[in-house]
């Protein structure tokens, strides 16, 4: 069959009596080694997974939060950015100061309902892909503020991808709410365009 | 401070309803009527030139009238402190015009719990938006239900 011919029916049935001799020369233990090869070595993908997968990966260890902080789980978050515990190991450092530029946005702290226009507008201007961390009691719940004045749970407001406990959380708690969104968005599927929501 | 408050009490008679000293604090209890005068002649006379507190209890179900608005005074020249209780139904007259710094206080009191300060130029919203519903320290505030988000603006 030459390149570019389109395989006829006649052209497949040869090919395939072809293959049936091949693997008639071959012996039992070279079909084995043939197959297990096959599993081990080679990948078998679509174009569209394997780009899936490389998108989500380069996502997830490349978050830029919105440098934005609420109370005093702000206080933690600034620290989980500092030298000590290091947020730049998994490379999410890179606080950026507008949402336009930001895919995460880290609920820190006790969200009042006079901040909560505001912090639906931040949601709003970022842009696609994004996700949101709720850090703290607060952020999640309300937390101890069974008030008047306060947001019972940041979900009220925007849709929250991974809780963070604590009062305020420890930066290591932080560190691992953003490894638990990583391995969220490793799972995730679509949004491979970021212009098609 | 035994003559201030006999002072007083000669001076504005059954206007004061109560008086004691407990822990070295006292304590003036008084109508809402003469609550302006009484004022004046703390600041004039008792030498009262500081405004340290101004806020309000709600006591309801449990006192008549509903309402108690409480004054805490600092005399820097003498070295005294006053409180002065004032029962009342959700409405009084404004010491703005004694201590000027009485304003924001009253403005934050009748924000949380509904008394109208008669006399205080501006009340409006100073800690919550505008157009919130109902008075959030008042005992029978719902807050649960009662309270929507603010629009955005």
């Amino acid at each position: 069959m030459e390149i570019g011919e389109r395989p006829t029916t006649e052209a497949r049935e040869r090919f395939l009596l072809e293959l049936d001799e091949i693997r008639l020369r071959l012996s039992p233990q070279e079909e084995e080694a043939i197959r297990r090869t096959l599993a081990q070595r080679v990948l078998f993908t679509t174009v569209e997974s394997m780009s899936q997968w490389i998108v989500n990966w380069a996502r997830g260890n490349s978050l830029f939060p919105l440098t934005f902080g609420l109370a005093c789980c702000a206080i933690e978050q600034m620290a989980t950015g500092g030298p000590r515990f290091d947020m730049a190991r998994f490379g999410y450092e890179v606080f950026r100061p507008s949402p336009r530029q930001s895919d995460l946005i880290v609920i820190a702290g006790t969200l009042t309902k006079k901040m909560a226009p505001v912090v639906r507008q931040l949601w709003e201007q970022m842009a696609q892909p994004k996700w949101a961390i709720a850090m703290g009691a607060c952020a999640s719940t309300g937390g101890m503020y069974n008030s008047f004045a306060v947001v019972q749970g940041a979900d009220w407001i925007i849709p929250i991808d991974v809780y963070v406990p604590g009062c305020p959380p420890r930066p290591e708690s932080l560190l691992y709410g953003f490894l638990k969104l990583a391995a969220k968005i490793r799972k995730e599927k679509g949004r491979l365009y970021p212009w098609i929501k | 401070m035994d003559e201030l408050i006999n002072a007083i009490r000669e001076r504005f008679g059954h206007a004061v309803l109560d008086s004691y000293t407990r822990l070295g604090e006292t304590t003036l209890i008084v109508k809402p009527e003469a609550l302006h005068d009484l004022m004046l002649y703390l600041r004039d006379s008792g030498g009262f030139e500081m405004l340290t507190d101004l806020t309000a209890v709600d006591w309801l179900g449990r006192r008549e009238p509903r309402f108690e608005v409480v004054y805490h005074l600092h005399s820097y020249s003498r070295n005294l402190r006053l409180r002065v209780k004032c029962p009342c139904e959700g409405s009084v007259n404004s010491v703005v015009d004694i201590w000027l710094g009485a304003g924001f206080m009253e403005r934050e009191t009748w924000e949380m719990f509904g008394i109208e300060f008669k006399g205080n130029p501006e009340l409006t919203h100073i800690l919550l938006w505008d157009g919130f519903p109902g008075w959030p320290l008042r005992k029978d505030f719902n807050w649960r239900e009662d309270v929507p988000l603010p629009d955005n603006r």
